[in-house]
């Protein structure tokens, strides 16, 4: 890394901050803008910048949104009455590609961590109860990841929730992230004979 | 399942070894402090991703070098079998066939070894730590699920302790608790009825194993003293009822202390000679004898789990048995166990040493012994 300092090294320590980029990764990215055209970089600069001034989180769902609402909160077709917590936006996106579910969304922006001194507070909860004592929804999916934080957070939006009457439901979500099989069948067929829980 | 080989970098007081291994005796002889147990603990780490020595990885790094690689080469069911670790005080990486591992529990299971040497009259002396890991270090290479039990729980009960301090200084509401005790409950469950099992059989395999190391009929009984009900039952529906009750009857005392006060972390063993409890009355010499059964029975259990032997580590004890006891060792050998162990001196080892591959360890190097 000492090789490259001015204006070269710092390109590549600010492509190094993104995730999942190493320092070798970083200087070939930065080769690569070398090498193009000067349009085509501020094409990727534009882009960069265009979606950070315009996209923020939909008001009412917190998903991405390029205006006051995501797409999927504006459009009429989604039934309202089924709502999906996730703990991420990212989460919607992997939601959506199953091309299954047809409801609405709640994004929780984390789940609870007070090791990280992240509560309940410090999530859209309070927003969530909004919404749902506006009174459409029939259904809260909640669909946090399997590891004990989400199950945490599953089990504190059960006890809030269920008192207003709503059915909630727990989306077992199969394979944890990047398991191999052999492994998830173990734990999953354990769960199960063993009574883990279901949010009832 | 065999080791073939070991390769160290920068590991203890090794710079850069090879060794090519026997399939069954492994024999270093070397005078102290030379690098033996180093050996062991390279194996140890591999199998388990933690030396038995409790040490910090960094603490394992030869001095002023800051990475160290170990790696091996295994045979199992007739597949061969890279398994590396490379360390440099920043991460912690481990490979099979050079690809990447992400998970702990990826790792265990893979090598299975046991350990035997001179630090295990802990298991009998030590405090309740050293008894809880001896079960946990076996079942956690014996049953995937009690690994991640065991990772879960701790998690659990690190954010527990957590909600509990925030709760006394008023920054988070009592309400805040009831998901993580939930989360204990569940997991308990595993652990608990997972320990209960492990000591029904390794108390059947002590029989016989005490029975081979002293000749004699002593009634030794390794008890399953659980923090919850103390043992009283071996029901798991009583234990989870009696560990709800206690939930809610302790949680004022545990937002005070700002820590949790029962449960499977502070699970107890009781070894008793005869009915009483032996780290009160066994002798030195006794309590040495009931740590190899202890650890011979934890053996045969993972045999009888798994369908092989683990690998047996074998640092300095071998030297403290009498002929008849050797003999035992021989005994498993004859099924086929490969053995690694450590001794000063070539008459340690009567009779076994010129079957084995031996080697001679002398200030972080390793040659052949001869013979
Ligand atoms: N991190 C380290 N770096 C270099 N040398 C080390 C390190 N840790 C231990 N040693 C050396 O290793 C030797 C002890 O090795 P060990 O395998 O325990 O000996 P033994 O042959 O008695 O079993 C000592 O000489 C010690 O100084
Ligand atoms: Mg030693
Ligand atoms: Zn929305």
């Amino acid at each position: 890394m000492d090789y490259f300092s001015g204006i070269l090294g710092r390109l590549i320590d600010e492509l190094g901050r993104m995730p999942g980029i190493g320092p070798k990764a970083a200087q070939r990215l930065a080769f690569f803008l070398l090498r193009q055209d000067a349009a085509v970089v501020q094409q990727l600069a534009n882009a960069m910048l265009e979606a950070k001034a315009k996209i923020r989180p939909c008001a009412d769902c917190f998903f991405l949104a390029e205006g006051e609402r995501c797409h999927i909160c504006s459009d009429p077709r989604r039934d309202a009455r089924l709502l999906c917590v996730v703990e991420d936006p990212k989460d919607v996106f992997s939601m959506e590609r199953t091309r299954e579910y047809r409801g609405l969304y709640h994004v929780l922006m984390g789940t609870l961590s007070p090791l990280d001194g992240i509560g309940p507070d410090d999530l859209k909860i309070a927003e969530l109860l909004k919404r749902l004592q506006a009174g459409h929804v029939q259904e809260v999916i909640v669909a946090t990841n399997q590891d004990v934080e989400g199950e945490a957070t599953a089990l504190y939006l059960n006890k809030l929730i269920k008192p207003l009457g709503i059915r909630v439901t727990r989306l077992a979500s199969g394979l944890p992230a990047g398991g191999d099989l052999e492994y998830a069948d173990d734990i999953t067929i354990s769960r199960a004979l063993g009574g883990r829980r279901e949010l009832e | 399942m065999k080791i073939l080989n070991l390769h160290l970098n920068n590991f203890r007081n090794y710079r850069e070894t090879s060794i090519s291994f026997s399939k069954s005796i492994n024999i270093f002889i070397g005078d102290n402090a030379q690098g033996k147990t180093n050996i062991l603990e390279a194996i140890h780490i591999l199998a388990t991703t933690k030396s038995f020595r409790s040490v910090k990885y960094e603490n394992m790094l030869k001095h002023d070098e800051n990475s160290f690689r170990i790696e091996c080469e295994i045979l199992k069911n007739d597949v061969f079998k890279k398994v590396k670790i490379n360390y440099d005080l920043k991460n912690k990486l481990f490979f099979i066939n050079d690809k990447k591992i992400n998970k702990i529990s990826d790792i265990l299971g893979i090598i299975n070894v046991s350990i035997l040497c001179p630090e295990d009259i802990q298991i009998i002396k030590g405090d309740s730590h050293y008894r809880r890991r001896f079960i946990d270090i076996a079942l956690c290479q014996l049953d995937k699920v009690y690994l991640i039990n065991l990772i879960e729980y701790q998690k659990v009960l690190r954010n527990k302790n957590a909600v509990l301090k925030y709760i006394r200084i008023g920054r988070a509401k009592e309400r805040e608790l009831e998901p993580w005790n939930t989360q204990i409950i569940d997991i308990s469950r595993e652990i608990y009825s997972r320990r209960r099992d492990f000591l029904i059989d390794l108390n059947e395999k002590n029989k016989k194993t005490s029975f081979f190391l002293s000749g004699e009929t002593e009634n030794i009984e390794i008890k399953y003293i659980d923090d919850v009900l103390k043992g009283q039952t071996s029901d798991v529906e009583e234990y989870i009822k009696e560990l709800k009750i206690k939930q809610k009857r302790v949680w004022g005392e545990e937002i005070k202390r700002g820590i949790s006060l029962f449960g499977p972390h502070r699970d107890e063993l009781k070894i008793e000679i005869n009915g009483k409890n032996i780290k009160h009355i066994g002798s030195q010499g006794q309590q040495r004898t009931v740590a190899i059964s202890l650890r011979l029975a934890e053996v045969e259990c993972m045999y009888a789990r798994s369908g092989e032997y683990p690998i047996l580590l074998i640092d300095d004890i071998f030297s403290e048995l009498d002929n008849k006891r050797k003999a035992y060792f021989m005994e498993l050998l004859n099924r086929n166990t490969q053995m690694f162990l450590t001794g000063t001196r070539v008459d340690e080892f009567p009779t076994i040493f010129n079957q084995a591959a031996t080697f001679k360890i002398n200030q972080g190097s390793i040659d052949d012994y001869g013979k």
